[in-house]
């Protein structure tokens, strides 16, 4: 009797209906509010600004907001104008063959002077701006090679680009 | 026929798993789109070689404010044209100090109310981090920031 009991007690339940029903419903909610915030925080215009990888921009609590200009990036092994590469550097440091008498590289002199010829401009105007990436080890003895490049082919006007620090 | 419905009524289901596909594709350019770090600027300007004007040169100011960031942190802000000093703010745990500056500018400013700009250098062995907070801090006393090589005395 106990035998028949615990055989009744452990019987195999017969295996019912195990198509699970995805709940469209539900995911039509959860994407409907990841793609409101997404449309919220995309935004027209400057996107292109990204720093590469391998790159790290400092950090400043107070900063404006990008416009568009001409991007000059510095990471620790290359330094590319309007994402294409122009000098290759090893730590932050130019090969000594590359650079000129008054210290600036000569493959980067070069770059600016050909973006110069594209974008000519009258005399007497304004002068270029440049939207400066530059990683945040870098030592100012590079930086100040690439700002007095920058200022001989007339790029005087510099934004520095940072992280927001919150 | 369907049971209790009224004659005339018209069921109308929504497609949704339509709807998912766009949403999905959607988002997924949206993401790859997107930019999850807030970037912003610092406006600067550089000072450029010597060149001849056209125009005749503005007016020189009272004075002209310098500051000199080193190597091992040190600040040092200079006053020079018809008044000169010189203030020096050692580092503090081999950070430059900056709220040292701030407080020295915020000085300078009161003693000398017509200076609008300020000229930034640097040594060679310094980190570009600090050059940033350096104009970050000025920028909060002073406008326009121009960078260029140490004066020589």
């Amino acid at each position: 009797m106990s035998q028949i009991n615990s055989k009744k007690r452990f019987k195999r339940r017969s295996p019912g209906n195990e198509d699970m029903v995805l709940q469209i419903t539900s995911m039509a909610d959860i994407f409907t509010i990841i793609l409101v915030f997404l449309l919220k925080s995309f935004s027209t215009g400057v996107t292109s600004v990204s720093p590469s990888s391998g790159l790290t921009l400092p950090e400043a609590a107070q900063s404006e907001e990008i416009t568009e200009s001409l991007k000059l990036e510095l990471s620790e092994g290359a330094l590319t104008l309007d994402d294409k590469p122009v000098v290759t550097l090893k730590g932050f440091k130019f090969d000594p063959s590359e650079l000129e008498a008054d210290g600036t590289p000569r493959t980067l002199n070069q770059a600016f002077y050909q973006e110069k010829e594209k974008h000519k401009q009258p005399e007497g105007e304004q002068t270029g701006k440049i939207l400066l990436l530059a990683d945040h080890q870098a030592p100012y003895s590079t930086v100040k090679s690439v700002l007095n490049a920058a200022a001989n082919n007339g790029y005087m006007d510099l934004k520095l680009v940072v992280v927001g620090d919150k | 026929m369907s049971r209790g419905k009224h004659h005339g009524e018209q069921d109308f289901e929504l497609n949704i798993a339509s709807i998912i596909d766009c949403f999905t594709v959607l988002i997924t350019y949206l993401l790859v789109s997107a930019s999850f770090i807030s970037l912003g600027i610092l406006e600067v300007s550089i000072e450029g070689p010597p060149m001849a004007q056209p125009n005749p040169p503005p007016p020189e100011p009272t004075v002209n404010l310098s500051v000199l960031l080193g190597d091992n942190g040190s600040l040092t802000l200079k006053a020079s044209g018809k008044e000169r000093a010189s203030f020096d703010i050692p580092a503090k745990a081999g950070k430059p100090d900056f709220d040292g500056l701030d407080a020295q500018l915020k000085e300078s400013k009161i003693r000398w109310p017509t200076v609008d700009s300020i000229k930034l250098s640097a040594t060679d062995g310094s980190v570009y981090q600090d050059l940033v907070r350096t104009v970050e801090v000025i920028k909060k006393e002073i406008p326009s920031v121009i960078i260029g090589d140490q004066e020589v005395e």
